[in-house]
């Protein structure tokens, strides 16, 4: 009952405030693109000072903000003249599978949460936090290019940081703020998935996902 | 077994790591070979059980080992190499984050053997927690080349330096154990939860030695082969952790076995890279034998003592470990896990008999003496073939 | 500065030492002892392998000794591994059996593959071993070490009642097969190499029946096998045994006594056993029994004597003393036997003997003074009689084949697709994850 009212009794302006950074990031899971990619870390960037369900200091999110325009920045930039990844079919395969898995994950999750004994601000939160990770999860499934998949991994950073805020409002009632142990983390990933697309952008010359197959037997 | 036993077996082969480094010096620029050290001690550090980080090592470990392979150079191995790990253990260490923090929330505590404790009591949904343990585990599974994600550890053979991928992999490994060790820590308190991440560990355990077991023996690379031994070793990892969380003394127990088999996995990692590297791939029966082992026999066989150690061949150290597991699984009453267990050491033994086999070849009267190889890769092979007969003398003479 | 090299030892020298080590090691009771035996005696043949002109062939044609070797390595660690009565730990029942069951299991696997009582390599014995020109005889070494195996390890294998059972049926099969194999063979040697086979098989029948006392099996398997493989190694230093009609009729008589004493316990013992259990080791025992001892009379064809004046001391050339010792040493096995607690209906004992009699009395009706210029009808039917003999084994061996290549395809076949599936990039990776994740997380909920 917490969970469902946690989300039925939520004003329309609270409900779009949450929305928002959803609707950008399911925009850069379903839509291809260096145009969408931009657009989508723009969006999630401008949402993020209006997210409170992060439950961090100001510092942590100013950081959240800058990574996402970060990615944004990198996500936009033209490719070094690398070549389209050749294997397209595959890609519809990995896309319906990862279509099921996806959701299927995040129910099990959200079922968990459902049945959590915590006041509604955090059944929220928690279910808001599992969203965004298996948004990121379903992101590296559904998309190949590598400079763009930093949007996934900023994606599930952001989903743990809503997580550590739950847990730290819980855990600490006093409502010690969640650290910004989460956001270097992603920072990290972030900086090596752009890193490694640019890698091999150069050599062999291609960023994609599914060109990197060369180690097998 | 004595203390300093690990630190003797890492430093031995952070020695040999050195040594390939140095005898790769005039292809590398001076920025990659140091890149390379500040990896590699690290790593040897967090093998000996010198700093201990915990669950933290995990994370903090594969991004160093990332960073490293994601650089720009001649050869794109290293960076597919990269994207792989980022691209699984990325994913395996938001998802067991996610399972730790429902476990905190439905807790209300963040120390993990007080969590355990709070469950006990019933309080919670068992819901929650039958989601949340096994998600919570996910990354030290992923970490420990548990199939299916034994891929991984066979990648990083293939497509890093021979200098850098043993201690990458154990130190990895190593990580993976320490990330469940911590995230079991007092689970004997809630015989339900420990139930539950019995099953998982077996279940992952059996997985990881039956996939090792049917996939070693098809393989054509030697690379790939001492890679999949290394997952294998990630199984018979597992497979202790479940025996012994099994009989009621889990983390002092599995924390204290861990390091010394990471050691282990180091130092004979460090001598089987490097003896992949120097034997032929797809060798016809009959064929004439590696160059190392026509030249340098003493030397192939000094690698070939870590690969047997590695393979749990009887009379190496190595083989101590696999059957201090098997003894492990048979007082916990196991049977299924021990039938997994012996499949994959016989596999496991028939490669390295393969490997000899293969290296020594038919004998090669006609033909002139290969080229020598480089005196640092043959002291690598003799710190690691030696270092591991010397750690098996010192335990025969301790016991 | 160059490192000085090792010599490299001779091939036929190195094999043979490992060869003797392998055997002497198969007698010794240490748990890793017949492992390493067998270990060392597949080293010992690789060795002699790789160093014929045709490596390429030879190597993997023995690579399989390794097998029955793992089998043993396997059998040893599950000992180690077991507790010791009063030890730190104790293990529940179950898996106590389950181990000892499964060690039994792999001590006769090794034992049945060196006997040729497995489809995987049965038709060994039919290959000349490495060393071509002089190593004939090599491939005989073979069941002789599964049957110190299964004599040395008996401990382990005979108290489990199904493994007990199944080897011993299967030895039965292969005792019958090899003397069909040796009766269709036309070269003495390769016969020969079968009877050892024979040998080995029955020795192996013999022991699981326990009729009786085992070191007795072992005296009289070694007056058999040990005769055939002289016979064999004597092949190579002017073929002394059959050198003129005197030592061509001892030994004949010696093969045929050895080969008698080795099955008339099993047969004796077979008469009062159940009405399935008798019946069938008194036919293929009996059968294989009769063709046994036609091919020790019959087949062993006389050298003509190449001397007009014998050598000085000849007289006690160890070809003449040796079937002495060896016929004098049959009554002394069963005087034990008797002596160990060995008693036998003597009727029973009779009937036993039928089949010696009739196989070797048979093979003295082939003998004639003078040759004829066309074959007679018992002749003739007597190599129709080969003739089947030898397309029966075929015929065997060819369904074993396809039955194993069978099982080996469909294991492929079911194994391309997920190779095929597989390619290796790292979204596949993230997919594993996240399917292993999704089943992790749904299995405890439906436990």
């Amino acid at each position: 009952m917490h969970f469902l009212d946690a989300w039925l009794t939520l004003a329309p302006l609270d409900l779009a405030r949450l929305a928002a950074p959803v609707a950008f990031l399911v925009l850069a899971v379903f839509m291809p693109g260096r145009v969408a990619a931009r657009l989508s870390a723009l969006g999630v960037a401008a949402a993020l000072p209006f997210l409170r369900e992060l439950g961090a200091p100001s510092a942590v999110v100013a950081g959240w903000v800058l990574l996402w325009l970060g990615i944004a920045w990198q996500a936009g930039l033209p490719p070094a003249g690398s070549r389209r990844s050749g294997a397209r079919l595959h890609g519809l395969e990995s896309g319906t599978i990862g279509l099921l898995l996806g959701p299927a994950l995040l129910v099990l999750i959200v079922a968990a949460v459902a049945r959590l004994d915590v006041d509604v601000e955090a059944a929220r939160r928690t279910s808001y936090g599992a969203l965004l990770v298996c948004l990121g999860l379903l992101h590296l499934m559904l998309r190949r290019h590598v400079v763009r998949a930093a949007t996934a991994f900023a994606a599930m950073g952001l989903g743990l940081q809503v997580l550590d805020g739950a847990v730290a409002s819980t855990v600490a009632p006093g409502g010690v703020p969640a650290t910004g142990a989460p956001l270097l983390g992603c920072a990290l990933a972030v900086a090596l998935a752009v890193r490694i697309g640019r890698t091999r952008d150069a050599v062999p010359g291609s960023p994609w996902v599914n060109d990197a197959h060369d180690l097998h037997d | 077994m004595s203390p300093t036993d690990p630190l003797w077996a890492v430093l031995l082969a952070l020695a040999a790591a050195l040594a390939l480094l140095f005898a790769g010096r005039r292809g590398a620029a001076a920025r990659g070979m140091i890149g390379a050290v500040l990896v590699l001690v690290p790593c040897a550090a967090s093998v000996a059980g010198l700093v201990p980080m915990g669950w933290l090592a995990a994370p903090l470990v594969a991004a160093l080992v990332v960073a490293a392979l994601a650089r720009e150079a001649a050869d794109p191995l290293p960076g597919e190499c990269a994207l792989k790990l980022l691209w699984v253990l990325g994913g395996a260490l938001a998802l067991s984050a996610v399972g730790a923090a429902l476990i905190a929330l439905a807790t209300g505590v963040a120390s993990v053997p007080e969590q355990w404790a709070v469950l006990r009591l019933g309080l919670s949904p068992s819901l929650v927690w039958k989601i949340a343990v096994p998600l919570g585990l996910l990354a030290g599974i992923v970490l420990l080349g548990g199939a299916p994600f034994h891929f991984w550890v066979a990648d990083v053979f293939q497509g890093v330096p021979a200098a850098v991928a043993p201690l990458a992999v154990a130190a990895m490994q190593a990580a993976g154990g320490a990330w469940l060790v911590s995230r079991l820590a007092g689970v004997e308190g809630f015989p339900e939860g420990a139930d539950l991440a019995g099953v998982v560990l077996r279940t992952a355990a059996a997985a990881a030695l039956l996939a090792g077991a049917g996939t070693i023996l098809s393989q054509r690379r030697p690379e790939r082969r001492v890679g999949t031994l290394a997952s294998l070793q990630g199984g018979l990892a597992l497979a202790m952790l479940a025996a012994t969380l099994g009989r009621g003394s889990n983390s002092p127990d599995a924390a204290a076995w861990l390091v010394p088999w990471a050691a282990h996995l180091a130092l004979a990692l460090a001598g089987a890279a490097p003896l992949a590297r120097l034997t032929a791939m797809d060798s016809l029966p009959g064929a004439p034998g590696s160059p190392l082992f026509r030249r340098h026999p003493l030397s192939a066989i000094a690698g070939l003592y870590a690969l047997f150690s590695l393979a749990g061949v009887p009379g190496t150290p190595g083989a101590a470990l696999w059957l201090e597991v098997a003894r492990h699984l048979v007082a916990s009453g196991r049977s299924g896990l021990l039938v997994a267990l012996a499949l994959a050491w016989l596999t496991a033994f028939a490669m390295a008999m393969r490997e000899l086999r293969e290296g020594f070849g038919a004998p090669a009267a006609g033909d002139a003496l290969p080229n020598p190889v480089p005196v640092p890769v043959r002291l690598a092979l003799w710190l690691s073939g030696a270092g591991l007969a010397a750690v098996g003398v010192v335990r025969l003479l301790a016991r | 500065m160059r490192t000085p090299s090792l010599s490299r030892p001779d091939a036929r020298l190195a094999g043979g030492m490992l060869c003797a080590a392998g055997f002497a090691l198969l007698f010794a009771r240490d748990r890793f002892a017949p492992a390493l035996g067998i270990e060392l005696l597949a080293a010992a043949f690789w060795w002699w392998a790789r160093a014929t002109e045709e490596p390429a062939v030879h190597v993997p044609r023995w690579a399989w000794l390794r097998r029955p070797a793992t089998a043993l390595w396997l059998a040893a660690a599950i000992e180690t591994v077991l507790p010791a009565p009063g030890g730190a730990f104790a293990a529940p029942p179950a898996t106590l059996e389950f181990c000892w069951r499964l060690e039994a299991v792999l001590v006769v696997w090794a034992a049945l593959e060196l006997l040729a009582a497995l489809p995987l390599t049965r038709p060994y014995s039919d290959l000349p071993g490495p060393l071509v020109e002089r190593g004939f005889w090599l491939p005989a070494l073979l069941p002789s070490a599964g049957f110190l195996l299964l004599w040395r390890q008996a401990p382990i294998w005979l108290d489990v009642d199904v493994v007990r059972d199944v080897a011993a049926l299967l030895l039965l099969l292969t005792a019958t097969l090899a003397a069909l194999r040796a009766f269709g063979r036309r070269r003495w040697t390769a016969g020969l190499r079968w009877l050892v086979v024979w040998d080995g098989a029955l020795a192996g029948v013999l022991l699981a029946s326990r009729a009786i006392p085992a070191p007795i099996v072992a005296l009289l398997w070694a007056g058999a096998c040990g005769t055939h493989t002289y016979l064999l190694v004597a092949e190579l230093g002017g073929a002394t045994p059959r050198r003129g009609p005197v030592m061509a009729t001892l030994w004949r008589a010696t093969a045929w006594t050895t080969s008698t004493a080795l099955a008339w316990p099993l047969l004796i013992w077979a008469g009062g056993a159940g009405p399935h259990r008798g019946l069938i080791v008194l036919a293929l025992g009996g059968a294989s029994m009769a063709l046994a001892a036609w091919v020790d009379v019959a087949r062993m064809p006389e050298a003509p004597e190449r001397r007009t004046i014998a050598r000085p001391g000849s007289g006690l050339a160890l070809g003449r003393i040796a079937p002495a010792f060896v016929l004098a040493g049959v009554p002394l096995a069963f005087a034990s036997a008797w002596w160990l607690g060995y008693a036998a209906d003597w009727r029973l004992s009779l009937l036993a003997l039928v089949p010696a009699l009739l196989g070797g009395g048979t093979a003295l009706l082939t003998f004639r003074s003078t040759a004829r210029a066309e074959p007679g009808p018992w002749a003739r039917a007597g190599q129709w009689a080969r003739r089947a003999a030898r397309r029966f084994f075929r015929m065997v061996v060819g369904l074993e084949r396809a039955l194993v290549a069978g099982a080996g395809r469909l294991l492929l076949a079911l194994a391309t697709p997920l190779r095929d599936l597989h390619t290796g990039d790292a979204q596949e990776y993230v997919l594993f994850l996240a399917g292993v994740a999704v089943l992790a997380a749904l299995l405890p909920l439906l436990r």
